[in-house]
């Protein structure tokens, strides 16, 4: 296995390190933030030495060498605005956003993958059609929208849930639906679909035939065949929901890195754009590893490394 | 955005039977296909004759009879149909106004991203080795780079314009389609017609457009169909986080993002847009299942 | 409400005028609040205040002493005006009723709030330029100015030194005994020398240091201690305003010895200093949370700003989405929401849960045209329309202000004249020479300019910086249009359009606000005069930009107050009527609070200095 794993981490490191150089060359072009936030009558010369001390004076691939051999001693430099360092003023808010994204994944699959299954086992029943109802409008409502209706609806009006900000379990309910609105509705269209597909095979129609009763046909073999096609989307979507929760974090004030970075690109905070986005492309390279591992425990016959 | 991929990896069966997209006589469902086509083709009608149909000058203010409630409120007018925004200007008319914009950024982000994903896709299942890593690696980064992060890159770097709406929106999509395309040349590089047409020497370019590109097309096109809702949605997004069009361009994105602040107080700055994009998303995602259902007859004969 | 409103909109007299009035004779917001709707300036009468002014006063005393006298005299004129004005009201019964609910007998002083904040600033160290970045709130709640201000804007004494001038040589500044800092040291001469030099970037623990007061502190040069309490500032670059520069809302003073041992790094994160609140702890991106600073120098019954707080704490949230920060009001989550849309504030206010609190936030928005610039950006080797005074005449008479502030703002806010009514040196009869709105001359002037097919143009602005900016920026563009302007609206990218309008690579007309605070000077040195950081580059200054600049530098220097503020009103004069600008109006801020608080605006500053006047009455 570790013959299999070896590479695909070197391939990951790859794309980790493009994603990363990208984001560098990126936020280098944007402009950086010392003539904006400068005091009113601030010389050129005060200007010039203070990017001197920052080395944005240097040529770009000496900005970029430096930035490797940085990272390498995992020193991503100081934030511009701060002074401290870029890695912990992410790392200090990353839990916040991982905490957001898992509830969100949980409840994509705690409903998505259920409700998927049963609107396939009654297709075209009143349940499956009200599935797919709901199904369709989560996938065709702007996040930010759905996002202050909740809050209007569960907060104000009914006033069950806090409105915003980060605090008891109950500040994660309402920006995790939010999260998971979209992921949720594809989830329930794909296990359904899935579902569907694998039930018209013919291997299910002989374990029918042989006299299986039909829950033990859906789930020993219909199911864990659909899941096996769901997993990586399951896997894409878990991955992609750290750096998709900043309209959600603007949205319930919930202080986490998607909003950092928001807010960095902003003011261009070089050091503190490059580690977010380093975090979070390591994070999609880690949950497809993941991915890739969960379809070998699932499917002893697709062998990791095996192609996509 | 960040699921939307979901719509883009649904396994579409290699093995099952294909049919035209032409068919010879109407299809099974075909009242709710016509009613599905017909809200298409308002919308496409609205947005190709805007200038024509809209009964104001959907860019004329008048600050004096700002943010007017719509018809069916008490104080609204018949000549307002949804009202006025916060600038005076009919809603109505915006929104027919921003049609247009849907539809152009539709008409170019879903074939410019067809085009790129199925052609990386295409070539990458078929030459497989160097250039199929390559591709794959492409796709991963595309997929790990965060996408709204990039376009607030854009938006920073080049200011907001619909142009570079369109432009970060192809960027997004290709990847789908090339993942989709790749796995089913995979799968068909391996069948008969195929060997048979390599072995009689065709050319790689014209095995791919004449042999690979008419298999692959009917899953394309449904996840081309799939996607027109994700457009739109995308579209909303990156106005509310500042970098959708500049404030010339009328779209339903914007329209939403700029009345949200009014929500509780005025439903319908938000409502009226927004439950637009959601018309049209649905029936977007309805009739790609329902394209998707026709094509694959493995699933339509079920139950 | 609107048969008042009717009424009181006839009122003649500057809304600023009885806003600082209101404020010296402990009006409520709610006063204001009836007599500050609609129109004024425009026709009215030069007011008692300013005609008060140009009378002959001894000059012997300190210059700022005997401005400070002659405008505390007007205030009372004023004020006595404004009763008058109220008891003519029908309103007067209710609102002496909020007044008496107001006062201070009623409060709880020991309650906390909470207030929902749409930003907030990286780091809390208010000297730092990098606290300035984005479009963050301060904390400058926190800090406390060496000096006090008056209700016009003026330093006083009675804060934590006194000052004297050496004529234009230098300035003695004299730390009062007893004054402490929120750790309980107390506040030396040492700690000021300190402050001045870390500011100016001469402190020796790190001279690198990126201040944002460079500007404010441009006068000063070596500073040296006299004695223990006293030090003496040199004036390298003489100005009248060098103890008011020391007075802004926010100016910080920090303590030496705390600062050399934490850092820089660390003092951003925990500071501590002389203001009203003290700092407690924070979470970025999260909450601020703050106590009274119990020891604060100067008790309630102080005639001056700022004083002990109402308030036993505060916490500030950080709620980026308006809907969401209202929301929150709504649920009871928090007791204040700051910087909320007009066209959301009032309903609130109606419902009569709520208080809408109005601001003047200080600053004079225009638009600065590229009028310096030699050729037409648009076509290159053209020359540039804008020098054409006619264009800008058109420019100024295409913009329906009135129909912008009572329509789309709240309908309060003051029209500003390079400077607005009210302010030191302010010419009292140019309102009868205002621009006003007239869109057939426009189109008349552009014609007769030779631009009948129109003008192409760019309009910058920075996209959510203020309130509703995007749809009054919207409309000015129609307006624009209207005339024969062919407009391109482009919403800026804060960082890019900062560093562009300081490298003068900005060639197309863009909204900025003119501090419509005190310390004029200082602010006319960096947006009136043509080299200043944030006008257009300057490759061929008109001849009446010149006299400007020539104005600015001589009253400088002018401690002469009746002279100095000849010169002001002259250049203000010549700024206003060559349209050099397209003058628009001075914003009021619009915040919602629960129907416990209360919060009158005392003197011009941002609401985040005026913290220590939130009020929470008792249940």
């Amino acid at each position: 296995m570790a013959a299999h794993l070896i590479p695909r981490l070197l391939q990951s490191l790859a794309v980790v390190f493009v994603v990363v150089s990208l984001v560098f060359v990126g936020s280098r072009l944007i402009g950086d933030p010392i003539e904006a936030y400068q005091a009113q009558n601030a010389t050129q010369e005060a200007i010039d030495a203070q990017r001197e001390r920052l080395g944005l004076l240097d040529p770009l691939i000496v900005q970029y060498g430096n930035f490797l051999a940085g990272v390498v001693q995992l020193d991503f430099g100081d934030s511009i605005f701060t002074e401290r360092p870029a890695l912990n003023e992410v790392t200090s808010r990353l839990w916040a956003t991982v905490q957001l994204s898992i509830a969100a994944f949980v409840l994509i699959i705690a409903i998505g993958v259920p409700v998927g299954v049963l609107a396939s086992l009654r297709r075209g029943s009143v349940p499956d059609l009200l599935a797919r109802l709901f199904a369709l409008v989560g996938q065709a409502m702007p996040n930010f929208w759905l996002g202050l209706l909740l809050i209007f609806l569960f907060a104000v009006q009914l006033g069950w849930l806090p409105t915003s900000g980060k605090g008891g379990f109950d500040h994660l309910v309402l920006p995790a639906i939010t999260l998971a609105g979209f992921g949720t509705a594809a989830t329930m269209r794909l296990t359904r679909s899935g579902l569907l597909e694998v039930l018209s095979n013919d291997y299910i129609r002989t374990a029918r035939a042989k006299g299986l009763s039909g829950r033990t046909v859906i789930l020993r073999h219909a199911l864990r065949n659909a899941l096996l096609g769901l997993i990586t989307v399951l896997g894409i979507m878990l991955a992609q929901l750290l750096a998709g929760s900043i309209i959600v974090e603007v949205v319930f004030a919930w202080p986490g890195v998607g909003r950092l970075i928001f807010r960095s690109i902003s003011l261009r905070d070089f050091p503190v754009i490059q580690v977010g986005v380093l975090v979070i492309a390591l994070w999609f390279v880690v949950v497809n590893i993941l991915v890739d591992f969960s379809y070998n425990f699932l499917d002893p016959r697709i062998r990791v490394g095996g192609g996509t | 955005m960040s699921a939307q991929r979901g719509a883009a990896v649904e396994p579409v069966p290699v093995e099952a039977q294909r049919r035209g997209l032409w068919p010879r006589r109407l299809p099974r469902g075909w009242p709710l296909l016509s009613f599905y086509l017909a809200i298409m083709a308002v919308f496409a009608f609205a947005g190709i004759f805007a200038d024509l149909i809209a009964p104001h000058d959907p860019t004329d203010q008048n600050l004096v009879n700002r943010l007017q409630d719509p018809v069916w409120q008490a104080e609204g007018s018949a000549e307002y149909l949804f009202g006025t925004d916060g600038l005076g200007r009919d809603i109505f008319s915006r929104l027919i106004k921003g049609s247009q914009t849907s539809l152009l950024v539709i008409a170019t982000v879903i074939p410019g991203s067809l085009v790129l994903g199925t052609g990386m896709g295409l070539l990458a299942g078929w030459r497989r080795g160097s250039f199929d890593s390559f591709a794959m690696r492409l796709v991963e980064v595309q997929l790990a780079f965060p996408a709204l992060l990039f376009a607030l890159l854009i938006a920073a770097m080049l200011g907001p314009s619909l142009r570079n709406v369109i432009i970060i929106l192809i960027v997004f999509l290709w990847a789908s389609y090339a993942r989709l395309v790749r796995a089913e040349v995979l799968s068909l590089r391996e069948r008969e017609f195929v060997l048979a047409a390599r072995t009689i020497g065709a050319s790689d370019l014209r095995l791919m457009v004449r042999h690979l590109l008419p298999n692959v097309v009917n899953s394309v096109v449904i996840l081309a169909t799939l996607n027109v809702s994700i457009v739109i949605i995308a579209e909303a997004s990156l106005s509310f986080l500042g970098a959708g069009a500049g404030p010339d361009t009328i779209s339903w994105g914007k329209m939403v993002a700029e009345g949200r602040d009014l929500l509780k107080i005025r439903f319908w700055l938000t409502g009226v847009p927004g439950i637009t994009i959601m018309i049209v998303a649905l029936v977007g995602n309805l009739l790609g299942d329902w394209l998707r259902d026709y094509l694959d007859p493995q699933l339509r004969n079920l139950g | 409400m609107s048969a008042s409103w009717q009424r009181l909109r006839h009122n003649r007299l500057s809304r600023r005028t009885l806003l600082r009035a209101s404020a010296r004779a402990g009006v409520g917001a709610a006063g204001l609040a009836l007599v500050g709707c609609g129109d004024d300036d425009d026709d009215s009468q030069p007011s008692a205040a300013q005609a008060q002014q140009q009378t002959e006063q001894p000059q012997q005393q300190s210059q700022q002493q005997t401005e400070r006298q002659q405008q505390q005299q007007t205030a009372e004129q004023q004020a006595q005006q404004v009763e008058q004005q109220e008891q003519s009201a029908a309103e007067a019964q209710a609102q002496q009723q909020e007044q008496q609910a107001a006062a201070d007998d009623n409060v709880d002083y020991n309650a906390t709030a909470i207030g929902g904040y749409g930003a907030f600033p990286q780091i809390l160290d208010q000297g730092s330029a990098l606290a300035r970045g984005g479009q963050s709130a301060s904390n400058s709640y926190h800090y406390g100015a060496v000096f006090p201000l008056d209700p016009f804007g003026q330093a006083v004494t009675g804060g934590v030194a006194e000052w004297e001038f050496v004529g234009a040589e230098s300035l003695i500044v004299r730390a009062s005994p007893g004054r402490t800092f929120h750790n309980g040291e107390p506040i030396t001469a040492e700690d000021i020398k300190f402050t001045i030099d870390r500011l100016t970037g001469k402190a020796a623990y790190n001279p690198e240091y990126n201040s944002a007061w460079t500007g404010e502190l441009s006068w000063t040069g070596d500073s040296e201690l006299v004695d223990d309490s006293t030090l003496r500032i040199e004036q390298a670059n003489p100005s009248v305003d060098a103890a008011n520069s020391m007075a802004v809302g926010g100016f910080p003073l920090f303590p030496k010895a705390y600062l050399e041992e934490a850092g820089d790094e660390q003092y951003g994160q925990f500071p501590i200093a002389t203001g009203p609140f003290k700092f407690v702890e924070w979470s970025p991106d999260e909450r601020i949370l703050s106590a009274r600073h119990d020891d604060f120098y100067n008790g309630r019954d102080y005639a001056h700003a700022p004083r002990l707080p109402y308030l036993a704490g505060f916490e500030a949230r950080l709620i980026p989405e308006i809907g969401a920060r209202v929301s929150a009001l709504e649920a009871g989550e928090i007791d204040l929401a700051n910087s909320i849309p007009p066209d959301l504030a009032v309903p609130l206010g109606e419902t009569g849960e709520f208080n809408v609190f109005y601001h003047p936030a200080q600053r004079g928005l225009h638009l600065k045209l590229p009028m310096t610039i030699e050729e037409d950006p648009y076509n290159p080797g053209q020359p540039n329309p804008w020098r054409d005074k006619r264009v800008r005449i058109a420019a100024n008479l295409a913009v329906d202000v009135d129909a912008i502030t009572e329509n789309i703002m709240t309908g309060r806010e003051d029209y500003t004249y390079t400077l607005s009514s009210g302010q030191f040196g302010f010419p009292s009869e140019l309102p009868e020479q205002r621009w006003g709105y007239d869109p057939e001359e426009a189109k008349r002037l552009l014609a007769e300019a030779g631009y009948a097919d129109g003008i192409e143009t760019d309009l910058l602005y920075l996209s959510g910086l203020y309130t509703n900016d995007q749809l009054f920026m919207e409309a000015i563009a129609e307006m624009w249009r209207e005339v024969g302007f062919i407009v391109n609206l482009i919403p800026e990218d804060i960082s890019k359009f900062l560093g562009e309008a300081r490298n003068k690579e900005l060639t197309a007309p863009y909204l900025f606000p003119q501090s419509a605070g005190f310390t004029s000077l200082g602010s006319f040195a960096i947006s009136v005069d043509s080299q200043g950081t944030y006008e257009h580059r300057a490759e061929i200054v008109s001849e009446e930009r010149q006299e400007v600049d020539r104005l600015i530098a001589e009253a400088k220097t002018e401690f002469d107050a009746d002279r100095r503020q000849e010169l002001i009103s002259e250049l203000v004069r010549i700024h206003y009527l060559d349209a050099a600008w397209v003058f628009l109006f001075e914003l009021v801020q619009t915040h919602v609070g629960a129907s416990r608080l209360h919060w009158d605006p005392y003197f011009l500053q941002p609401p985040s200095v005026e913290l220590w006047n939130l009020k929470s009455l008792k249940t």
